[in-house]
């Protein structure tokens, strides 16, 4: 028998772990230090709201706990010219209006991150780098708690994929099964599209194991590359393909036989002839083993 | 539903949490939100709750954080009890180590209350008593549904502990069952039944390294094991009682991967260099008695003339990548990367003698290949704002056992402007071509030019805009258009394959944050396709067109009242998809009206009233209508001429729903 015992133990025990966090040393969640507060006296008398967010941020509390004494000015500099003449001009800013590029922006961030976080080793070989994103873009800094909310904060940019993720075919993304860090690393990759893996097969093989085989019988652009076929974001034809069955299919493989006719209305079940190679699933009703077969006979990836 | 219990017990914890610790007031935030929903559907369709779980229920979320200085932990659950059910513990310490342990269901609902006449569908073999089925009629026959669910778990430790060395471990299981549908059979007799689903993947994950300011040296390893409950399925015919077909199932397989990277910053010339490298070995192996291949009436010459009685699959991986990207003006910025990904496969070499007497292998179908991608990209900021970006790919490709594709190559180049001069507007442009001929050495004819490997140029125009209209008000807004046009012609002057794709879309998007917090956004997406191939049934040429256009939007409205106390939050959102497929041979082919054609409709208003800091409530509606219609579902017929003994699957797409709820929401701090 297979072992699935954990799916009754598994959530208490979660909660449990949790419980046993409780008896850890107390400190002030989302609380302000009193130190910490003091230095950012001269900037709060301007910016009390920013500042007061500042302090219940985890980025505050963190910095605070490795003994840091700063504040406000460790990322936005000297203040001095700012108190005499207020404005983005005077002072080290963030975001689309800062009087600083974004790879000042970001450079600031990584002066402290660079040498600790390995996610961020290749944010310079990063799409996202090339195309002038800030750190701040995406992160929040002065809020409590710095999740990037996603989907929301990638499609603000990334428009078509909203689009592709509402389609009736889609990975569970709007339903927050899938977010798009999940497959994709926004701080950089050697990869393409930034994907967290070699190749679109390594990536897909993580969550659909069954289909990485070896298998006796391979079908060639299966193992070559997934989005041959699919459409990873979404697809208004099922399965996320590309193309509807049998078109796809014919693109390819309409070369003699039965794979050469044209499958109009007339073989809908509707029509004047239905055709089990059209209505339903068309192709897949017979080679519905379009990944691969284990098979030891040639089947046509039938069985 | 004994879990659902049992993780429902662990609520009271939060509860007790905070009678302990209500005398002194710590650092702890926990709230736990739960209520009641009821559901009104319409139709029964699996696919409204297809990668959720919809219905009249107790519902609810609870959380938990505390941070102490820079450690913080926190814990989240969503809908604990339900089949969609998910857990999730994050922990880090900045500079000190991080972890996550999570747990989450989901379910995919492909199809509820399918047909079979087989009496044990989920079983690996399916038979049915007495007589085959009678064609024409579902009577006796019985229901059931195709569903299955994921379950992932695991956790994940990263430590550095103050210094530059890290390491981290990982690990998780991925647990699979149910049933989905799948289709077996002949050209004559096809039989659609559902395949059991019941399999684990375990992952491992270990990885070390050294991280400094300029250097990041690491070291990492996965191994991965996939196993299937269920090696093959086997089906009685539906035209002949104990006669036995077997179909293999996924086969039990195993993958390791050793990798290790390098990455240099701060090179001169602002550069930095990164390189990566991995191998990695995928194996299976199962034998013709684990597929019960003894029991297939489909080829009786099968096993007595196989050359080896056991398969043993091995593919490896082997991957370069390289990148050095510098800074080498303040107004230049370059990259150079080189790719290399190899895939070979040693698999065992089946051979046999078919029924027909003749001599068969999968040597034909143990695919390799070869890819090499060379870049370079130039970027060079102009005045005014504004930056140009260029960019060119070399790709080569090298397949093994692809004979008429053995070799492509790809020529993609990239040009991009972009302008931010003015305060209010930052403009795109950007221009692509694909260059992709393929080289057919071997001879072998050419029977179809497949669309992903024969010669074809792409060029794809996009413009994006983003308005910053007014401090409050943005407005994004993309167009593309793309254009690929493949050679189908072949050397015998046929055309075979796709000949034509042209696409345009438009997607936009605005945010506009009115006063007291209000706020107002909505998106629209529009989309118009064309794919048109050229075929030949016989020698008579003919060609299809598969148009489709699809159009969506979207609106989101937040209104804060009472001083913040009550928040209104109402949603729209729409989608309609059209298509049709036309036939160039007017007369003797019917065109096909309806592809894939939808409408979508989404509405949600809530209302949140927060009775005081603590204590909040929430009543929402939701309403959901999905109305599918493709020409080859219409009419579905379970036995329909053809030999076909269907079962319903994604027949039935159709829904509407009426969703009411009310949520307490409780915070204890």
């Amino acid at each position: 028998m297979k072992p699935r015992n954990y799916r009754r133990w598994l959530p208490a025990a979660l909660a449990a772990i949790a419980a046993a966090f409780l008896s850890g040393p107390q400190g002030g969640f989302l609380q302000p230090s009193v130190a910490q507060a003091a230095s950012h006296e001269i900037c709060r008398d301007c910016h009390e709201e920013v500042a007061a967010a500042f302090d219940q941020s985890f980025h505050s509390r963190a910095w605070k706990g490795l003994g840091q004494t700063g504040g406000c000015t460790d990322c936005h500099g000297d203040a001095e010219a700012h108190q005499n003449e207020p404005g983005r001009a005077t002072i080290f800013s963030f975001g689309r209006k800062a009087a600083q590029s974004a790879d000042e922006q970001t450079a600031r961030c990584l002066s402290c991150h660079a040498s600790s976080s390995s996610n961020l080793a290749m944010w310079d070989m990063g799409a996202h780098k090339k195309n002038d994103v800030a750190c701040t873009d995406c992160h929040r800094i002065h809020t409590s708690r710095n999740v990037v909310a996603q989907p929301e904060a990638c499609l603000g940019c990334h428009r078509e994929v909203r689009t592709q993720i509402n389609k009736q075919s889609h990975h569970p993304i709007v339903e927050g099964k899938v977010s798009c860090s999940d497959c994709h690393n926004p701080h950089g990759t050697l990869s393409d599209h930034m994907i967290k893996a070699d190749t679109l097969n390594e990536l897909c093989y993580g969550c659909h194991a069954e289909k990485r085989g070896p298998f006796a019988r391979m079908h060639q652009p299966v193992e070559e590359n997934c989005a041959i076929c699919h459409a990873a974001h979404g697809s208004r034809y099922d399965k996320l393909l590309t193309q509807r069955v049998p078109n796809l299919c014919q693109d390819c493989h309409a070369d003699s036989g039965h794979h050469d006719n044209p499958y109009d209305a007339t073989g809908a079940f509707t029509g004047s002839s239905p055709s089990n190679r059209f209505y339903a699933r068309s192709c897949l009703n017979c080679h519905s083993l379009i990944h691969g077969s284990a098979h030891f006979e040639k089947v046509g990836l039938t069985r | 539903m004994k879990k659902r219990y049992i993780a429902l017990l662990a609520l009271p914890m939060f509860v007790f949490a905070d009678n302990a610790l209500a005398a002194e007031p710590t650092g702890l935030e926990a709230w736990a939100e739960f209520g009641g929903r009821l559901v009104d559907e319409n139709g029964g369709s699996a696919k409204l709750q297809e990668y959720r779980t919809l219905e009249t229920n107790i519902i609810g979320e609870l959380g938990i954080g505390h941070a102490w200085d820079a450690y913080a932990f926190e814990l989240t659950g969503r809908n604990p009890g339900l089949d969609d059910q998910s857990f999730l513990l994050t922990g880090k310490k900045f500079g000190q180590f991080k972890y996550s342990f999570y747990y989450d269901d989901t379910p995919h609902n492909y199809t509820f209350d399918a047909l079979t006449f087989y009496t044990n569908p989920g079983a690996d073999t399916l038979s049915y008593s007495g007589a085959p089925p009678a064609n024409g009629s579902e009577t006796g026959w019985s229901r059931f549904d195709y569903a299955i669910k994921r379950t992932k778990f695991g956790g994940e430790f990263e430590a550095s502990l103050g210094t530059p060395f890290y390491f981290s471990i990982g690990a998780n299981r991925l647990d699979t069952e149910g049933t989905k549908p799948v289709i077996l059979g002949n050209f004559t007799n096809r039989t659609e039944v559902p395949e059991p689903i019941d399999h684990i993947t375990d992952n491992l994950s270990l990885k070390a390294g050294y991280l400094c300011d300029d250097y990041l040296v690491e070291i990492s390893g996965l191994l991965s094991s996939f196993e299937n409950w269920n090696k093959y399925l086997m089906w009685e015919s539906p035209t002949s009682a104990g006669t036995n077909y077997v179909a293999g199932l996924a086969p039990d397989n195993d993958s390791r991967k050793l990798a290790a990277k390098f990455v240099r910053r701060n090179l001169p010339l602002n550069s930095s260099f990164a390189l990566s490298g991995s191998y990695t070995k995928m194996e299976s192996d199962y034998s013709t008695t684990d597929l019960n291949l003894a029991s297939d009436s489909s080829n009786s010459a099968l096993l007595s003339t196989l050359n080896r009685t056991s398969f043993d699959g091995e593919k490896t991986y082997t991957d370069v990548l390289a990148s050095l990207s510098s800074q080498l003006t303040a107004a230049l910025d370059g990259k150079l990367s080189y790719k290399y990904l190899a895939n070979e496969n040693d698999s065992s070499v089946l051979t046999y003698v078919n029924s027909s007497s003749t001599a068969e292998t999968n040597a034909d179908r143990l695919f390799e290949y070869t890819k090499n991608v060379f870049g370079a990209e130039l970027g060079y900021r102009l005045p005014v704002q504004t930056k140009l970006s260029l960019g060119y790919d070399y790709v080569t490709m090298d397949r093994d056992n692809r004979p008429e594709f053995e070799d492509t190559t790809d020529h993609i180049f990239l040009a991009k402007l972009k302008n931010s001069t003015l305060e209010f507007l930052t403009a795109q442009l950007q221009y692509k071509h694909l260059a992709r001929d393929f080289d057919n050495d071997s001879g072998t004819t050419v029977a179809v030019a497949d669309y992903d490997a024969a010669d074809k140029r792409l060029d794809e125009i996009k413009l994006g805009l983003e308005f910053f209209a007014a401090d409050n008000f943005d407005i994004g807004l993309d167009y593309t258009h793309s254009k690929t046009e493949y050679d189908p012609e072949l050397a015998s002057g046929l055309e075979r394959g796709r000949d034509e794709e042209t696409s345009n879309a438009v997607y936009a998007d605005f945010l506009w944050r009115l006063p007291l917090k209000a706020s107002l956004n909505g998106f629209a997406g529009y989309e118009v396709q064309d794919a048109e191939a050229l075929h030949a049934n016989g020698s008579t040429p003919y060609g299809q067109d598969v148009e489709s256009d699809l159009w969506t939007y979207g609106l989101v409205g937040k209104l804060p009242l009472m001083d913040d106390k009550l928040h209104l939050e109402v949603s729209w959102e729409y989608q309609k998809s059209d298509g049709e497929s036309n036939f160039s041979i007017d007369g003797s082919l019917e065109n096909i009206a309806t592809v894939a054609d939808y409408d979508k409709k989404k509405f949600e208003a809530k209302a949140t009233y927060a009775v005081n800091p603590k204590l909040g409530v929430t009543l929402g509606y939701l309403y959901e209508q999905f109305d599918y219609s493709d020409l080859q579902y219409e009419g579905y017929d379970y036995t329909a001429s053809g030999g076909s003994y269907l079962s319903g699957a994604y027949a039935d797409n159709n829904y509407e729903a009426n969703v009411g709820y009310v949520l307490f929401r409780y915070g204890f701090y």
